[in-house]
């Protein structure tokens, strides 16, 4: 069974396609990456997934039933492209409040906060409201959000925006993690270079149409993703 | 559904102008108790002082009741939009939370607000009273009234929370004042329209007016029928309250309000 799939989707924003007949599916415990330019449609279908948008035309599945059914959600967690929660909040109520909603128990969630806390380096300011956050420590809350509970799918929209070096590689590390214990991961990403070292498969989204869909090993004679990119959409 | 009702008091808590709406009460409060001090001079020996500290909350909590409406459609209009304008309720829905859990959660937050706002009025009231004319003061009215106020309010709440979807926070507070001075102005919820209604007289062509009247009649809550009976419970402690279809009509102006509520939600987050 895929873990997703899109069959024929389309979807306007009054009478501008966003994204237009795509087709594509992502098997379950990969990870996969949508590369794309900003605009190509990429965050539309994240939301198609979730099921905080209705697509225009076409049918969307997690997990071979109808994308956006409450059941998903608890299997389920996404980090938007920006982060944004109540600025009053230290680090430590926002996890814990989102934890609660994901279904961490009192007992487990000491564990947890620590655990994701740590993974994502925001265990010596977790006493920190949220509103004195840079954006990138701000994204990096975003992302320990997604180890407060347990999830099959992660989408994420955009990770590695607002982040140094030494987070980005955290996130990598944190993803590939997550991949070994045979998570499927969703990532939307404009940075193709990141893209190479932790995806399995990946797919070109373009002026909102699904150009490619590729496996990693498929690329040949030391071709880059980059490379194979711009050769897609120039071509 | 109770996180989010305790995430709403949490949140409110933080809005300045709620310190601005409890300043202003202050300023009643210590109007009202110098205005009690001044009758207490005025008139010692004509009233007893228990009467005189009765008469005074039951005048405090109706103005306070009043001031509580303005601030039902203040936190009402700005419960939903503070959050879809940050973002914020994209990424809660992508949770395990319903959207019917998240608008009950809100919607009882926001009553607790208010409820808070009553009970801690009512307490400070009973205190200073106390103190200027030296009994101790306790009304059970004053709980009964703060009880029936809160149904007002959830309904002025669950109506702002739908306004403010389609107008912001700006415009379903503005709109809601409107309203709110239109109920009292028209006082549309005479007995008339009731005795139109059972009798079917309301299905004859009465003009336009008539047919706007009994619109706002069946769909907008009636604080001045509310009002009136608060004010003869506080005033003379008497009980008068005809439950019978005014209960009815306020429990089914909230459930269709919350109703439409939930109905248009999603899609206001979607776009």
């Amino acid at each position: 069974m895929n873990g997703v799939e899109f069959r024929g989707i389309s979807h306007f924003y009054g009478h501008n396609k966003a994204v237009d007949q795509v087709n594509f599916s992502l098997a379950k415990g990969h990870i996969f990456a949508l590369l794309g330019p900003n605009g190509a449609g990429k965050t539309t279908l994240i939301k198609i997934l979730i099921g905080l948008l209705k697509p225009t035309q076409g049918e969307c599945f997690v997990w071979g039933q109808p994308a956006g059914e409450f059941s998903h959600r608890k299997r389920l967690a996404y980090l938007p492209e920006k982060f944004n929660f109540y600025p009053f909040y230290t680090i430590e109520k926002a996890l814990t409040f989102i934890g609660r909603l994901r279904g961490v128990t009192t007992e487990e969630m000491s564990e947890r906060l620590d655990f994701a806390c740590d993974k994502f380096q925001v265990q010596d300011i977790r006493t920190k409201k949220l509103q004195e956050l840079s954006k990138g420590q701000l994204q990096r809350v975003g992302l320990a959000s997604l180890l407060m509970g347990e999830a099959d799918l992660y989408l994420l929209d955009e990770p590695f925006s607002g982040l140094d070096p030494i987070a980005i590689r955290l996130v990598k590390d944190a993803l590939k993690d997550l991949g070994k214990q045979g998570k499927t991961i969703f990532v939307n990403t404009h940075l193709i270079n990141e893209a190479q070292t932790f995806v399995d498969s990946f797919a070109v989204l373009y002026k909102g149409q699904l150009m490619a869909q590729k496996e990693l090993s498929d690329l040949t004679n030391g071709e880059s993703i980059e490379d194979f990119f711009m050769d897609t959409i120039k071509g | 559904m109770k996180y989010i009702l305790l995430n709403t008091i949490l949140k409110e808590y933080r809005s300045k102008t709620l310190i601005l709406f409890s300043i202003l009460t202050m300023i009643i409060l210590l109007l009202a108790n110098s205005l009690l001090g001044l009758v207490k001079e005025s008139f010692d020996g004509a009233f007893s002082p228990e009467t005189m500290g009765e008469t005074s909350i039951g005048i405090f909590l109706w103005m306070i009741g009043l001031w509580g409406h303005f601030l039902s459609i203040y936190i009402g209009s700005r419960l939903l939009p503070t959050d879809i304008d940050g973002k914020i309720t994209h990424f809660l829905l992508s949770l395990p939370l319903r959207p019917f859990d998240y608008l009950v959660g809100r919607l009882l937050g926001g009553v607790s607000i208010v409820y808070f706002f009553y009970g801690l009025s009512i307490l400070l009231a009973s205190l200073l009273f106390s103190l200027t004319l030296k009994i101790p003061l306790f009304s059970f009215a004053a709980l009964g009234a703060i009880f029936s106020m809160g149904f007002t309010s959830l309904a002025l709440i669950s109506l702002s929370m739908t306004f403010s979807l389609f107008l912001g926070r700006m415009g379903s507070f503005i709109t809601m004042v409107f309203l709110l001075f239109g109920i009292w102005i028209s006082r549309f919820s005479e007995p008339i329209i009731w005795e139109n209604f059972t009798s079917g007289a309301i299905f004859e062509w009465q003009g336009i007016w008539n047919i706007i009247k009994t619109f706002a009649f069946l769909l907008l809550p009636h604080l001045d029928v509310w009002e009136a009976w608060n004010r003869h419970l506080l005033l003379n402690g008497e009980f008068n309250f005809s439950l019978g279809l005014e209960s009815v009509h306020i429990l089914m102006v909230l459930g269709l309000w919350f109703l439409l509520l939930l109905k248009i939600f999603p899609a206001r987050v979607r776009s």
